[in-house]
């Protein structure tokens, strides 16, 4: 114990020199601040980002020389990006379908609810089982004769079975489930930080209920929207277990297409080259519906 | 001819009454403040004028037609919310545009109309910032143009001055009364302030609890206050208890503070102050004198000592701590902190009302 | 040189997990822990071998009953850990592996890992294991994981791969042919496996084309592409392909041997399978010892173990899946669990190949990886 006190002054005393020191180094400090976090993003992001690229210029599995082989076969026949465009178009109906969904439910829960709380741990809830084996619910679900047809055929709704399983529809429900708890939060958020006062305002000055919405509420909350559609788009983009699991025989996506390459065939550098491409893809789109969309970058604190 | 008629106004939440039979009329093109403490339910009268709430019971007659069951979009009446909700999304342009466009005006004349609203507000090339690039003295004036620009009615103010400092919010003030005198829309402003509210306005309305106290000029109801609570809201006052030794015409003789004084009755108290009855006497600073510490001659003289003074522009004001609490004295007398004095009051100004201290 | 580096290293490695930095120096000079290749390991059980094992293995129902016995019997500690696919242990044996000693592979990635030299040759003729594989599988063996006279990999378990399952209440007999999966009266009642090897071969084989040297890859294609309508759905995922059977939406469809074992006699579907007349393949999964492993002596000692007979019959109960055993055999294995009424006869029948399917049946080796890519290209197509 009589050792202790000593050690604890001087470690004591050294962090404090060490800070006054960089107290009078603003750029040492902010090098000290920032180094963790860069690092981390760096290593976590950057890296292998970096290591997918040089694969994908690869002849074969390293070690072997480089090659633009990939890019040619992957762009020379119309076969990728058909899938591409076919993914396009699902990410594109998940994404308006959830927005909207998401965007209802997050605005009754603000509006119109005094649990809003307890409303929004049941929208999470799901997110507590696993993804895949939420899916095979789905498909007990949807199955022909499932539970989805058993409860239309006894209210009488419909009076063959439905089967949804192993369509488009399958694969459009599976990603809307999936993905309907994780947009409501952003637009939760940019609901709640909104001014209720605007929403008056608006009708104040002559705007009926929809008009508000249309001006007022909508623009406002447009930074949520954003992020819930990011959110949604990308990785339905890049998604492979839902369709593989609730798709049938014409639901390939690319995210299956690259899988099987990095996984069944163990072509890394052609998967990474296919992987490059739809990620130059995506990042393109989602920049131009950014610009198109909002000014999310010009505008900081929207929300106030 | 009036603009607003409101007959026996009721609101409840709940258990709470919020506005308790609430009846008053504003004339086209007055400037009328509603006045009272935080939970008065001023705001809820002026909401349910908007039509953001509905009244519990009662009437509300706008230009002659009864608004109750309209939705404020399609009532003749703008509003300044008390944190102005500018659309942060749109240019102060589009802002000020946007009562206009909702009711279908075309373009140019909107775009002159805007112009010309922004050369009233002072603001004329603002028209493509942002609300958040502008000051807060600017954002008020937006708040204000967009109401104005569609040239309602009545105007309705929810307190909009409160978060400006005191220079900024007494030039807005004057602003105000110069923007209501161009183009000589009526104006209905709520505030808890009654500094702003005897500046600026024609009458007053002056709410307490849910209930209206007085209605009337400020100068009424500095000068003819029909409560303690009135007066004591409008203006300083010192209050006593005393008792009621005797009524001859509108002269009170009141027992106060171990002597006897003569009061003159408001005309509105006279049937409540009777004989034997204890009541508050009230007494404006002015009417308080400050002496020496030697005897006056005066009936009532209180002792005390100087515990504060304040400098104003035309005297001084006297914190005067004594055996009946603190005192307020307005008074040209040159003593100091610390010093010894008498208190006089010339009684005849000081205002008698039922139910003691 | 490099064997002596590599016995400095192992040494320093065991010590660094046996007892964590601090015995860094003192391990530095310790000879015992000299890395005994498993070939040269002069008995099973060798004289000596470590105390503990990190064991991979896809299998694991069977990986865990083998682990728990062998640590009952023989005091090693065993660590395990699953996969669902070989290339997350195949890129540890590239990152150089330090870690595993006893990995379950296929085909593919076994005759990757010896050409790469990830693998450790076997001292087969210690092996109680070796000897009771059957013919079909030693000859499969040597003929394509044999370098220079010695063996780098041994059989867990041989599978009829695909077979042509069916559901045998909606068949007056077996279907026999793989054009029943060409069958427009059958529409919406059957599937096809999501696997490109799998579904091209059969699409060969349908064309009357060697499936593992095709020569008209564009009419494989083409009648892909006509059978792609008459499916449900394309299966990835084994519970997924069995529950159809079950729950019949399908009737019939490829699948493996062992699955259907399990959807006839534990999910209780009426499910039976052929070998189609044009063939079909037969694949081993195999056992590895990477090379580098911390515990060669005690990881020889146990793929030895659990390859015997009297374990891997086990495969069967832990895993469903038949283990390498020539037919006759299989009433010799199972004896004792037949008179305790732990497994039918039927279902001992069940295993054993039929004769006429010996034909047929060639096994599927590795494969080509131009071959692999063309199908993989294909087979995306048909799906696009």
């Amino acid at each position: 114990m009589s050792g202790a006190q000593p050690t604890v002054g001087r470690v004591t005393e050294l962090v404090r020199a060490t800070s006054n020191y960089l107290r009078d180094r603003p750029r040492l400090r902010l090098f000290v601040l920032l180094a963790l976090p860069v690092t981390f993003l760096v290593a976590i992001f950057v890296i292998p980002l970096l290591i997918m690229g040089w694969y994908s210029f690869l002849s074969d599995m390293p070690p072997a020389s480089l090659t633009l082989d990939n890019y040619a076969q992957a762009l020379s026949t119309d076969l990728y990006l058909g899938i591409i465009w076919r993914t396009t178009v699902i990410t594109i109906q998940t994404t308006v379908i959830v927005t909207i969904l998401g965007y209802s439910m997050a605005y009754s829960l603000v509006r119109f609810s005094k649990k809003a709380t307890l409303l929004l741990v049941l929208v999470i809830l799901p997110f507590w089982t696993n993804y895949i084996i939420r899916m095979y619910a789905w498909m007990n679900i949807l199955q022909s004769g499932g539970v989805l047809d058993t409860l239309l055929m006894w209210t009488t709704i419909t009076s063959e079975p439905l089967g949804l399983l192993y369509t488009q529809t399958a694969v459009l429900i599976g990603f809307i489930y999936i993905w309907l708890p994780l947009a409501t939060l952003p637009f939760y958020a940019s609901l709640t930080n909104m001014d209720p006062n605007l929403i008056d305002a608006a009708k104040d000055l002559g705007a009926g209920p929809i008009k508000t919405f249309l001006t007022v509420t909508l623009p406002t909350t447009m930074n949520g929207i954003v992020v819930g559609i990011i959110l949604v788009a990308i990785p339905t983009f890049g998604s492979f277990i839902t369709p593989a699991l609730l798709g049938g025989t014409d639901n390939v996506m690319i995210g299956m297409t690259i899988e099987d390459q990095f996984v069944s065939t163990f072509n890394w550098p052609f998967g990474a080259a296919l992987a490059v491409i739809v990620s130059l893809f995506v990042v393109t789109a989602m920049l131009i519906a950014l610009l198109l969309g909002t000014d999310l970058f010009k505008q900081q604190g929207v929300d106030q | 001819m009036s603009i607003v008629t409101v007959e026996n106004l009721v609101k409840e939440f709940g258990e709470l009454v919020a506005v308790d039979d609430a009846s008053f009329e504003i004339e086209d093109g007055e400037f009328v403040s509603v006045l009272g403490p935080s939970g008065s339910g001023k705001s809820t009268i002026l909401r349910m004028i908007a039509g953001f709430e509905e009244p519990t019971g009662g009437t509300i007659v706008l230009n002659g037609e009864s608004v109750v069951g309209v939705p404020p979009f399609h009532r003749d009446v703008n509003m300044v919310f008390q944190n102005l909700a500018l659309f942060p999304h749109l240019t102060v342009a589009d802002n000020i545009a946007y009562g206009l466009k909702q009711s279908g005006v075309p373009k140019a004349e909107r775009t002159e109309r805007i112009e010309e609203m922004l050369s009233v507000v002072d603001l004329r090339g603002y028209g493509d910032r942002k609300p958040e690039q502008l000051s807060g003295g600017e954002q008020q004036r937006v708040a204000l143009a967009r109401a104005i620009v569609n040239e309602p009615e009545i105007v309705l103010f929810d307190e909009p001055l409160a978060s400006l400092d005191r220079k900024l919010r007494q030039h807005m003030q004057v602003e105000l009364q110069r923007i209501q005198a161009e183009t000589g829309i009526t104006f209905m402003y709520v505030t808890h302030d009654q500094e702003v509210a005897v500046a600026v306005s024609d009458r007053m309305i002056l709410l307490n609890d849910g209930r209206i106290e007085q209605i009337g000029t400020p100068e009424e109801l500095y000068d003819d206050p029909v409560s303690k609570f009135v007066a004591d809201f409008i203006g300083d006052v010192n209050t006593f208890s005393g008792t009621v030794r005797n009524v001859v015409d509108d002269t009170a003789t009141i027992e106060l503070l171990g002597a006897t004084v003569e009061t003159t009755i408001r005309a509105s108290q006279a049937p409540m102050i009777t004989e034997g009855e204890t009541v508050a006497v009230c007494i404006r600073p002015s009417q308080l004198s400050v002496a020496n510490g030697v005897e006056s001659g005066e009936t009532v003289e209180i002792a005390g000592t100087v515990e504060n003074r304040i400098y104003q522009g035309d005297g001084v004001t006297f914190m005067i701590q004594t055996d009946e609490g603190r005192l307020t004295v307005e008074d040209e007398a040159p003593y100091d902190i610390g010093d010894e004095v008498t208190v006089t009051g010339s009684w005849t100004e000081a205002y008698a009302f039922p139910g003691g201290d | 040189m490099w064997e002596q580096n590599t016995v400095d290293r192992r040494s320093m490695v065991k010590g660094l997990g046996a007892a964590g930095l601090a015995g860094l120096a003192g391990c530095l000079g310790d000879n015992d822990a000299e890395y005994v290749r498993p070939i040269e390991v002069e008995s099973i059980p060798p004289a000596e071998y470590e105390d503990d094992l990190v064991v991979w293995n896809w299998y694991p129902g069977y990986r865990d009953w083998a682990v728990e016995e062998f640590t009952n019997e023989y005091d090693v500690d065993v660590a395990t850990e699953g996969y669902a696919d070989a290339s997350e242990w195949y890129s540890r044996l590239e990152a150089g592996n330090h870690q595993i000693d006893n990995v379950g592979s296929s085909p593919y990635w076994t005759d990757l890992s010896i050409r790469e030299g990830y693998a450790e040759p076997l001292p087969v003729d210690l092996m109680e294991s070796w000897e009771a594989l059957p013919e079909i599988a030693t000859e499969y063996v040597e003929d394509h994981y044999e370098r220079d006279g010695d063996i780098y990999a041994m059989v867990q378990t041989i599978t009829q791969y695909p077979t042509l399952t069916y559901n045998e209440e909606h068949f007056d007999s077996p279907p026999d042919s793989w054009d029943v999966l060409w069958d427009e009266g059958l529409e919406d009642e059957m599937f096809m496996w999501d696997d490109a090897v799998v579904a091209c071969g059969i699409g060969a084989w349908y064309t009357g084309q060697d499936p593992t040297d095709p020569d008209d890859f564009d009419e494989i294609q083409e009648v892909l592409e006509q059978q792609e309508p008459l499916n449900v759905t394309y299966w990835e995922d084994f519970n997924q392909a069995r529950g159809m059977f079950l729950n019949e939406e399908v009737v019939v469809g490829p699948l493996l041997d062992g699955q259907t074992y399990t959807a006839r006699f534990q999910d209780e579907a009426p499910v039976n399978f052929t070998v189609p007349q044009e063939g079909s393949w037969m694949a081993t999964d195999d056992l590895l010892i990477p090379t580098d492993c911390p515990s060669p002596r005690a990881s020889v000692f146990f793929l030895d173990w659990m390859c015997r007979p009297d374990n891997i019959k086990n495969m069967l109960f832990e895993s469903g899946y038949r283990p390498p055993a020539e037919g006759t055999d299989l009433d010799e294995l199972y004896a004792d669990e037949l008179e305790a009424g732990e497994i039918t006869q039927e279902e001992i029948d069940f295993l054993k190949w039929d004769v006429e399917y010996e034909d047929r049946l060639t096994f599927l080796g590795p494969i080509d990886d131009d071959l692999q890519n063309q199908y993989v290209e294909i087979w995306t197509e048909v799906k696009a």
